[in-house]
């Protein structure tokens, strides 16, 4: 039973670290965003496997539906010669890739060390949606509450930086 | 479940302040639905009404929170409400009233006044709760809402270089709170549990290995730093200070800043785990604060705009807050209160009178104030005065927040013999002396040039005036009768 839900787990990891590769390796800017979905589309499954089936909805619903096609049409629209992709280029690769390991070795050194203990696991039959919807209504009430003024914000400030119009256009 | 539902019905009664700013943005909002452009006047007056009713609300909570023995936990402990919290509030709506209150001075976009008022709302709504937050989820919140409401009221100015500062402060600030983010979800991996003054919490931490905890805290710590604009995170500062509206900058310079001051006040007690903590946090915060000293003090030097050295000069205040933490005793968090009551006076004085002198006269550099003491005495003197308590010398409240941070670190040198203290203070007379020669350029200029063109003889008397007028006399106050303040402050408790 464990192997069974291990195995498309370590597959769909995989996978997601070879998408987030092409990102990184890619220099056509339209690669790089599908390789997002595919990235987001794997990180979402893992989530289904650790049970987490809300997050992995919202994962689904935010990522993939809103930001990743946003993201395509901004780098469609804005890619006015159609027949050449935005190239990005990077610089300092040397540097970057010493700060990068480098990183990743004390983080991963660091995770190695922590136990894990201390978190409580749920189990697995428990409805999760319900759950949810029943904790941000009690326990986490007030981070709910801020999240809809932080949403309430955002919306108003984006309207007003894109609606306004420099005296120029005006005329 | 009904428990936690009666909690919640029970918490709204302490938590008016916060729910009044909520009610005045959204009131905000819908004024400024009507006739946009032609009311700007009436909206700064129901920004300033709202602001009044809120201040009103926290000062009834003083006196409530007077006789509490413990914290008073909100919301299923998401928050609490403590005497320290409340004066934090206090400062922070004070800020907010003067930023108000000097309008919002882009003529060109009078149309967009209402959303400016409802925006400062916003960080303030920010900064109470970040200031009262007990719980990991909070703490991000409120720094989101506080950092998202900031990176719009930096483009405010609405031309391209308030865009690109907008842009860098959002870049800077995404990769800020990730990175904070990220060592929170270690502290929950760590602990099981996201309330930081959780017993659970703290074993957690103490049980746990070294290395995760140093990394989780440090972490946590930098998306802290970044909102005080302290240095390694202080980068975004210049630019942004200098492409904001100037009410902005100052209002950036206060409120979100001193709000990160009080929640790292809590943090510092939280990581040091009764003294137990696997990493020697004097140190780290020592060196911290040298670096922003450091860094504020001598990039200030070579600055020849007013708003940028402002921005410097904040970033060295910034590590001066930092020094009282280093010291780490009740006394020393009593000294960063009143450096921070001090350094609210004295910046919003600053600003007020750098405002009024862009707005009319358009002056932006140091240049530009020659002379200014034969046309305008009355400002020039204000402004001399200011800058004076900026360096923290005597007749001013600057000298005693100073100096009360100073012995702080003596005492903890003293008693702990804590030689990181000693060396800090060190440091941070050194750097006073620096800060002389930048501080006093802008009085060198407005005293001993003489003008060449002189800006016309005009009344300067409007709201804004007379509230830097009022601050001036404030800091003078402070330093001969500091025992008003001293007794405000002696009444908080920092009982955890």
């Amino acid at each position: 039973m464990v192997v069974l839900i291990e195995i498309p787990f370590y597959i769909f990891s995989g996978l997601a670290i070879l998408f987030a590769g092409v990102i990184l390796f890619t220099k056509n800017l339209l690669y790089g965003a599908f390789s997002l979905v595919g990235t987001f589309l794997c990180v979402a499954a893992i989530y289904v496997l650790a049970q987490a089936e809300f997050v992995a909805v919202t994962q689904l619903m935010v990522y993939v539906g809103g930001i990743v096609v946003l993201l395509i049409f901004g780098v469609m629209l804005t890619n006015k010669i159609t027949d050449k992709g935005i190239i990005t280029s990077s610089y300092n690769r040397f540097l970057g890739a010493i700060i990068a390991i480098s990183l990743f070795v004390v983080l991963f050194y660091g995770i190695l060390k922590i136990n894990f203990g201390a978190v409580k696991g749920q189990s697995a039959d428990m409805n999760n949606v319900n759950q949810i919807g029943v904790e941000l209504l009690t326990e986490y009430l007030l981070p709910f509450e801020i999240a809809a003024v932080v949403l309430l914000i955002a919306l108003i400030g984006s309207s007003v930086i894109s609606g306004y119009k420099t005296k120029e256009t005006d005329e | 479940m009904q428990e936690k539902l009666t909690a919640i019905t029970g918490s709204m009664g302490y938590f008016l302040p916060e729910i009044a700013i909520v009610i005045s943005l959204v009131l905000l909002l819908i004024a400024g639905l009507f006739n946009a452009g032609r009311l700007n006047k009436l909206y700064q007056v129901l920004a300033l009404a709202f602001l009044a009713v809120t201040m009103v609300l926290v000062v009834g909570q003083w006196q409530e929170v007077g006789d509490l023995v413990r914290p008073l936990p909100l919301f299923n402990n998401m928050v609490q409400l403590t005497s320290v919290s409340v004066f934090w509030k206090m400062i922070c709506v004070l800020g907010a009233f003067i930023t108000v209150a000097m309008g919002f001075g882009n003529q060109d976009f009078k149309d967009k006044s209402s959303e400016y008022y409802l925006l400062a709302f916003g960080v303030l709504l920010g900064a109470h709760l970040l200031v009262m937050a007990n719980n990991l989820l909070t703490i991000y919140l409120s720094i989101e809402l506080l950092s998202i409401t900031a990176y719009i009221l930096t483009s405010f100015s609405f031309n391209a270089a308030s865009k690109e500062a907008a842009v860098k402060y959002l870049l800077f600030g995404a990769a800020a709170s990730g990175v904070m983010l990220f060592g929170m979800s270690w502290l929950y991996a760590l602990t099981g549990t996201l309330t930081i003054d959780d017993v659970q919490f703290l074993d957690g931490l103490i049980k746990a290995n070294a290395l995760p905890f140093t990394l989780a805290a440090i972490m946590t710590l930098a998306g802290l730093l970044y909102k005080i604009s302290a240095a390694p995170m202080h980068i975004w500062a210049p630019d942004v200070y200098t492409a904001a509206p100037t009410p902005v900058a100052a209002y950036f310079s206060i409120v979100p800043k001193l709000a990160g001051i009080g929640i790292l006040m809590k943090w510092m007690m939280v990581i040091n785990l009764f003294g137990s903590s696997p990493v020697n946090w004097t140190i780290v915060l020592a060196t911290i604060a040298m670096i922003s000293i450091g860094i504020g003090n001598f990039s200030a030097l070579w600055q020849n705009n007013v708003k940028r050295l402002l921005a410097y000069s904040s970033i060295a205040h910034s590590g001066f807050l930092v020094a009282g933490l280093v010291a780490y005793s009740e006394t020393a968090y009593k000294a960063i209160l009143f450096y921070s009551a001090i350094y609210l006076l004295m910046n919003m004085a600053a600003f007020l009178f750098v405002n009024h002198a862009e707005k009319e006269w358009g002056y932006t550099k140091v240049e530009d104030y020659k002379g200014l003491i034969n046309v305008q005495p009355l400002l020039g003197v204000a402004l001399v005065i200011v800058m004076i308590a900026l360096t923290g010398l005597p007749p001013t409240g600057g000298f005693t927040g100073k100096f009360l941070i100073f012995s702080a670190l003596w005492d903890s040198y003293v008693e702990s013999g804590n030689d990181w203290s000693l060396y800090l203070l060190i440091f941070g007379l050194m750097n006073t002396v620096i800060a002389l020669f930048y501080y006093l350029k802008l009085p060198y200029y407005i005293i001993f040039k003489n003008a060449e063109q002189k800006p016309q003889k005009q009344l300067i008397f409007s709201l804004q005036n007379f509230i830097g007028f009022f601050l001036v006399v404030m800091i003078l106050l402070s330093f001969f009768k500091p025992d008003s303040l001293m007794r405000i402050i002696n009444s908080v408790s920092f009982a955890f």
